[in-house]
């Protein structure tokens, strides 16, 4: 392998991994922080009033951390029901060419000019 | 690299060094009295100081990459390697700054819960903060290097990203002059090559 196509996959690779770790969308990850912060805040507040019922439910037992993932997940949750989809047509292409690259070996420039060529298509708005 | 990417680099580094190094004072601190002192509000400001560096970076960049207009050579090179990369990278900027500011009001919120009510997670939820921010100055930072080394759009991923980004384009951005965009994947447009033609000759004054 070149160096350039061995940056070329790691960085890739890096770039997918972080965006996966914000479940990709660093806005609803975000949110959902601050969300479970001032969650936590209003428990802690409420404390005096809600200890009245901590043999139902105890909230401070909780704790800040775990607020914040449930922030993260009910902001997130929105994401799995409306996720982008592309036309089949492009779809296809796209599996076509991530075959190209499996199969026959192709260099990364090479399969960035297929890419390119796809991208060309659609922005002239031919059927593919 | 030029000098303002260097000395971004640099402080951004600075800061974050200095906020790992605060945290093991404040750590010790901890250790030694268990009450909260003046280094809590030294850490404080110093995370204040370092997300307002961040959006005001993210914000540099932005204006900075508005210079496109410059180095028009061909159309090709004008839609794809240039319009629509630089597109993509300032609407993650503009996303980063935005970000980070939540990631402010968010930390204000939390230190002034806990200023009152003094809570043992004080430190993993800094350190979370700070690495959400670290994570995003990463990727952001990878985004540019594979736009400027011109190895974006060369995987799967990526592809989908640009795809994505240019079906949804925002009303106000025209790639088309005037026609509409989102029809064009039922319509064959005949005039496309009359209106490509126009927009290069527009390009064209324009860099004149």
């Amino acid at each position: 392998m070149r160096k350039d196509d061995l940056f070329d996959n790691i960085t890739g690779y890096l770039r997918k991994a972080i965006d996966t770790l914000f479940i990709l969308s660093p806005e609803n990850t975000s949110l959902g922080i601050l969300f479970g912060l001032i969650v936590d805040g209003l428990s802690e507040i409420f404390k005096p009033f809600l200890i009245n019922y901590s043999n139902l439910i105890d909230l401070t037992k909780i704790g800040t951390m775990r607020f914040i993932v449930f922030g993260i997940f009910i902001f997130n949750l929105p994401l799995m029901f409306k996720r982008p989809k592309l036309p089949q047509d492009i779809e296809i292409a796209l599996a076509l060419i991530k075959d190209a690259k499996r199969k026959k070996g192709l260099s990364n420039l090479q399969i960035k000019q297929m890419y390119l060529n796809l991208f060309q298509k659609i922005l002239n708005g031919f059927k593919i | 690299m030029d000098k303002w990417t260097r000395l971004r680099i640099a402080l951004v580094g600075l800061g974050f060094g200095i906020i790992f190094v605060a945290i093991i004072f404040r750590f010790i601190y901890l250790q030694i009295t268990k009450n909260v002192g003046y280094l809590l509000l030294i850490l404080s400001i110093i995370v204040f100081l370092v997300i307002i560096l961040l959006y005001e970076f993210s914000k540099d960049i932005n204006l900075r990459s508005k210079n496109i207009y410059n180095s028009v050579d061909s159309l090709d090179k004008y839609i794809i390697e240039q319009s629509i990369d630089e597109l993509i990278s300032n609407n993650k900027l503009k996303k980063s700054a935005v970000i980070y500011f939540i990631m402010f009001i968010s930390y204000i919120i939390y230190m002034f819960i806990h200023l009152y009510y003094p809570a043992e997670s004080f430190l993993l939820v800094t350190a979370f903060i700070m690495l959400v921010m670290l994570l995003l100055f990463i990727n952001n930072s990878i985004l540019e290097y594979r736009i400027n080394k011109g190895y974006y759009g060369s995987t799967d991923y990526e592809a989908r990203e640009i795809i994505n980004f240019i079906l949804t384009l925002p009303s106000n951005t025209d790639f088309r002059n005037g026609a509409a965009f989102k029809n064009l994947f039922q319509v064959n447009d005949d005039r496309t090559g009359d209106l490509i033609g126009e927009s290069i000759d527009k390009i064209k004054e324009c860099s004149d």
